[in-house]
């Protein structure tokens, strides 16, 4: 999967106030359907956010381009100013934030290519100042949780590149998504595993001395209508 | 990973509950600063961690003795309920005052530390099977 790896685009969408859910329902449909009539996207799925969700914003729009030269497009798109309103100009006043992500895979799987789920999405933030072991060892171990959690159906381990300022902007160096088959396997095998609580989350925990990933992380969840990690891919790569 | 918020204690296997989760902190300290640590550790952490769910079991302090000019360790033992105790803790813990706590030991008092989350070998399969009800 690492060869096409730059051809996926995942995006948290920040709302305006105020929307219900009937509102974000239908800008999760109209983010969809727009990022279809991108040139060069051959595949677009929005999600509302799950309430369990903590730190993120209220969708996440997937997308997948051509090739490279179709990504590269996407992104101009999508992170110049205005881009959106271009795009699709009755969803301008109901979107407020634009959080483009392009993962680079580190690694991924899928053990249930074609499932549709529940598909969870963890944006976090190395600290700039962590030792560069320190943040490779992080890098390999993470998709140890995918060993011991059968749960996690499929999954994609990403860096991120970061951009400070403008439209598209993102604080986020890592994404770390999983699909599900329900919400279950996240709240339940997820969370309960110790293999998370007892090893993996030494990275993130602020009283331990290995922690490197910033306090402020977005977790998010939302239901698929679209296989959305197995989208031209298939198998494990690293 | 810190989504501990999202995470409903009867959300949790009732298996795992009963496996208590033991908390090891091992700390290397500098020489000389094994009463102003302890100082701080009873007044400034102990009863907010007691309050986020850690009971502490022991406080063990090597070499046994205040006559030796030499740099002493300190391993604080502490046990947690179950995973529902630990989120309990780590939905807690991203405080200013426990990370402050943290930074002043590692600049005033501390040459290294760990902290490790351990179990009794007989609660492995329990854990374990709590992290596969959906697999």
């Amino acid at each position: 999967m690492s060869g096409d790896a730059a051809l996926a685009f995942v995006v948290q969408v920040g709302l305006a106030p105020g929307l219900d859910s009937r509102d974000r329902d239908a800008v999760a449909r109209g983010l969809a359907e727009a990022g279809r009539t991108l040139e060069g996207v051959v595949a677009s799925h929005a999600g509302v956010h799950l309430d369990l969700s903590v730190g993120g914003l209220d969708l996440t729009w997937d997308l997948r381009a051509r090739d490279e030269d179709a990504a590269r497009r996407v992104e101009m798109r999508l992170a110049q100013e205005g881009g959106l309103a271009e795009l699709a100009p009755d969803l301008a006043s109901r979107v407020e934030t634009l959080e483009v992500g392009r993962p680079r895979i580190l690694a991924s799987d899928l053990r249930r290519p074609g499932l549709v789920g529940i598909k969870r999405s963890l944006w976090l933030r190395v600290e700039p100042s962590a030792p560069p072991e320190a943040v490779a060892r992080f890098e390999q171990e993470t998709p140890l949780l995918a060993d011991a959690i059968p749960a996690i159906r499929n999954w994609r381990w990403s860096r991120l590149a970061a951009r400070g300022e403008g439209p598209g902007a993102i604080r986020w160096t890592h994404l770390w998504e999983q699909e599900f088959e329900h919400v279950d396997g996240l709240q339940i095998d997820y969370m309960s595993s110790p293999a998370h609580w007892g090893y993996i989350d030494r990275w993130f925990d602020p009283e331990m001395p290995e922690r490197i990933v910033d306090l402020w992380l977005a977790h998010t969840a939302c239901p698929e209508s679209a296989p959305v990690l197995s989208w031209g891919a298939a198998g494990r790569a690293a | 990973m810190a989504d501990s918020k999202s995470v409903g204690a009867d959300e949790r296997s009732e298996q795992s509950e009963a496996d208590p989760i033991f908390v090891i902190d091992d700390l290397r300290l500098r020489a000389g600063q094994l009463a102003p640590f302890l100082e701080a550790f009873e007044t400034r952490y102990r009863p907010g961690a007691e309050i986020r769910g850690q009971r502490l079991l022991q406080v063990l302090v090597h070499p046994p003795t205040r006559a030796l000019d030499v740099p002493h360790s300190v391993v604080l033992l502490w046990q947690v309920d179950g995973i529902a105790g630990f989120w309990g803790v780590r939905s807690q813990n991203s405080t200013e005052d426990v990370v402050r706590f943290w930074l002043d030991c590692d600049a005033q008092w501390v040459d290294s530390r760990t902290r490790r989350y351990a179990a009794s070998p007989a609660s492995l399969p329990a854990l374990d099977a709590a992290g596969r009800v959906n697999a």
